[in-house]
């Protein structure tokens, strides 16, 4: 699978990536399940990660993606903008059997395009695809929704690791690779402890 | 029951009120801790006082009238307008607990290109403007600087090499004759030789005249680089000032590629209050901002005020939400003063103005310089505080491309009963001001004109468990607003942060 590939010959380009959608529609266990390969039936509401990376080869550049997950801050509708400040990606997250999340899910788009990054990938994911007898939102509609709105769309599934690793491949190879600019500004000062003196390196544009 | 009804009658170890940086960075150290945090806000956005505006905001707020247009300000949604303005020392506590705490993976930070310290026309009355010049520092610095004189530019140079020298927590020895008996010293080479200095013992004034440095000279030492914002470094220890000035040093080659000793992080100083409130949330806090799904408010409008229980500590918040209550049950409250009425006294006020440019400032132009700091010492503007100036530009991803914001700001020293804010930013920042009105200077696009009053607590809260912070003040650096917040946390919790232990273990991780 083109996921958890070791960095390949060429250039590798880092990205961050932010996970939006309602609670428990299945943000954690997409995360999870691309970055570990794992899926738990009781996967508990997130706290504690702060992000998680993980690299997808692509045929002659590696992408790192460091992945940000809610840490639970949506619940309230509480989410700091700060949060996908700088974000060249987004998968905003719905349960297919849960039509309001799907409704949430065209607010985040909307309010994505408006704040965020202009050049932002984004994502619709809509997940839980094995519980197709509890379907409530078609395909068909979702697909429509992205196409209108220059967004790309896929089905997963977190509990049979349908399209998961496919949905981040995709996502991989729309990002722009011409520019050696991964998150804005990237010329900044990397703040990391070193006992004193002349401690940080400058941030590269690329690793 | 809504969802979030049931989540606020919880117990918690604490109640936070207000998402300003001072609590968000308190409610991160509590969660971090293990304590079970609620974290409150009336506004529906995250910053309180302390947030960054988009343009819109900031047009709104100040009323400008017509609405911001892209033809003059270039694109409206790269504008992120600080409501209080702050630089970050490089070497001081705050980077430290970011590095603590790893919040600065949140954020992406970007030193600040230029220190200035800014001198007021030699005679006053003849139409001449003051000027402003870089803080020569380094003994290269010093041979260039227009401030100098030849003679002092040499001791200039031996005494920050001095000062960056020494170790003041190790005294060299101590003295056994006479009347310093057992006090500690410290040594410097000066013409007549080896010369013993008690640094405890002395007072700032002491201090510099045995190093024979000119006033001006020690102006700019004392005010723009150990940050005393008045004169009371004349009577402070000289052991205390030297470590002041040490700090502004190391904090210029903290990082590589530094040519000032401040940070700044990109999209404004908004970020850092949100960038706290995840850390918070990473470690299991909840937050409810004043909104829900759709935008309206959830509380109301005299909701969150206090419950005691009888021995008159503190025992909840209240939300009324029409005739039923919920309380969040909580033996610790923190929060901003503005959350207070009744508990707090006030402190003075702080008068902005904030200027929209599209030119940075003559000086910064020849230096290449894209951001900067000036501190105009108070005498030198007729003062008894300083001023301070902040610039900053698209480096810093708070103004689109070719623009530039400003802020002027100061402490209120005169009446302001009847007066406008634009009147009151005219009488006490007319030398900062006089920046943009001199021949050749940057007009401002937009100039709006803030004045706010400071609050601080009536009491230090450690019998009513009610913790309030202090008011920002005028500084335009976060060294007195961090140990505020290192204080509180010391007050809640009965515990000292060790930043210094805590920050050397974080990056031993990592
Ligand atoms: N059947 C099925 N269940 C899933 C799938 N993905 C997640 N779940 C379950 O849905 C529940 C919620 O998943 P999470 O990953 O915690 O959802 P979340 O969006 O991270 O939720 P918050 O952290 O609360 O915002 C868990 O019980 C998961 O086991 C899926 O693809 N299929
Ligand atoms: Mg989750």
């Amino acid at each position: 699978m083109a996921a958890a590939a070791p960095p390949a010959s060429g250039r590798v380009f880092q990205f961050k990536l932010v996970l939006l959608g309602d609670s428990a529609v299945g943000k954690s266990s997409l995360v999870l399940r691309f970055v570990r390969g794992q899926f738990f039936e009781y996967q508990e509401s997130t706290i504690g990660a702060a992000f998680l990376t993980q690299t997808v080869a692509l045929n002659d550049t590696t992408v790192k993606f460091e992945i940000w997950d809610t840490a639970g801050q949506e619940r309230y509708h509480s989410l700091a903008p700060m949060y996908y400040r700088g974000a060249a990606a987004a998968i905003v997250v719905y349960d297919i059997t849960n039509r309001d999340t799907f409704q949430r899910g065209k607010q985040w788009v909307k309010e994505l395009q408006r704040q965020g990054n202009p050049n932002i990938v984004i994502a619709l994911a809509g997940n839980k695809s094995d519980l197709a007898s509890k379907r409530k939102v078609e395909p068909e509609e979702a697909e429509s929704y992205a196409s209108d709105n220059g967004i790309f769309f896929m089905e997963t599934s977190a509990k049979t690791a349908t399209n998961v690793n496919e949905l981040f491949v995709a996502i991989a190879r729309k990002l722009p690779k011409n520019t050696p600019q991964p998150r804005p500004g990237g010329s900044g000062i990397v703040i990391a402890g070193q006992n004193g003196q002349a401690a940080a390196e400058a941030k590269k544009g690329c690793c | 029951m809504d969802d979030w009804k049931a989540a606020f009658g919880e117990e918690w170890d604490a109640v936070v009120l207000g998402t300003g940086m001072k609590e968000c960075l308190l409610s991160g150290l509590l969660s971090v801790a293990g304590k079970k945090v609620l974290h409150l806000d009336r506004n529906d956005y995250y910053g309180g006082a302390s947030a960054s505006l988009d343009i819109n905001q900031l047009f709104e707020k100040f009323q400008a009238g017509a609405p911001p247009s892209e033809a003059e300000l270039g694109k409206l949604r790269d504008w992120a307008v600080d409501m209080v303005p702050k630089f970050i020392m490089a070497g001081g506590q705050l980077v430290k607990v970011l590095i603590h705490t790893k919040t600065a993976n949140y954020m992406e930070f970007k030193a600040v290109d230029g220190s200035y310290c800014y001198r007021a026309p030699k005679a006053r009355s003849s139409g001449e403007f003051g000027r402003v010049h870089k803080v020569p520092l380094t003994p290269k610095e010093a041979l260039s600087s227009s401030m100098l004189s030849m003679l002092e530019k040499g001791r200039m140079g031996k005494f920050t090499m001095w000062v960056a020298s020494i170790d003041c927590g190790k005294p060299e020895g101590f003295f056994e004759d006479g009347s310093f008996r057992d006090m500690p010293y410290w040594t410097r080479v000066g013409m007549t030789g080896r010369k013993k200095m008690p640094l405890t013992q002395w007072n700032g004034d002491q201090f510099f005249k045995d190093w024979g440095l000119e006033a001006g000279t020690i102006e700019f030492l004392t005010h723009v680089c150990a940050l005393y914002r008045d004169e009371s470094w004349r009577s402070a220890p000289a052991l205390e000032v030297v470590s002041r000035m040490q700090l502004y040093l190391e904090s210029r080659t903290r990082f590589a590629g530094m040519t000032s000793p401040y940070l700044y992080p990109l999209f404004g100083l908004g970020e850092l209050p949100q960038a706290f409130a995840r850390l918070a949330a990473v470690h299991g806090g909840t937050y409810m901002l004043n909104r829900d799904l759709d935008g309206s408010p959830v509380f109301g409008p005299n909701d969150l005020s206090l419950e005691y229980a009888e021995d008159g500590t503190v025992a909840g918040v209240v939300n009324h939400d029409g005739e039923e209550a919920v309380v969040a049950r909580t033996k610790t409250v923190v929060g901003d003063p503005s959350y207070f009425a009744g508990k707090t006294k006030p402190t003075g006020s702080v008068v902005r103005a904030i200027a929209l440019l599209d030119a940075p400032l003559a000086e910064m132009e020849k230096d290449g310089a894209s951001s900067c700091q000036v501190i105009f010492p108070a005498a030198q503007c007729g003062r008894c505080n300083d001023l301070y100036l902040f610039l900053c530009s698209n480096a810093h991803k708070v103004a689109p491309a070719g623009k530039y914001v400003a802020f002027l700001s100061t402490k209120v020293e005169g009446p302001t009963q009847g007066m406008s804010n634009e009147q009151i930013a005219h009488r006490e920042l007319a030398a900062g001001l006089a920046l943009f009105t001199r021949p050749g200077a940057p007009m401002p696009l937009h100039l709006f004109y803030d004045a706010y009053p400071t609050y601080a607590p009536l009491t230090n809260g450690t019998k009513d468990r009610v913790f309030i912070s202090e008011s920002f003040d005028a500084t335009s650096h976060f060294e007195t607003a961090i140990n505020d917040v290192l204080d509180m946390y010391q007050r809640i919790t009965g515990e000292t942060l060790n930043l210094d232990a805590l920050a050397a273990a974080a990056s031993a991780e990592q």
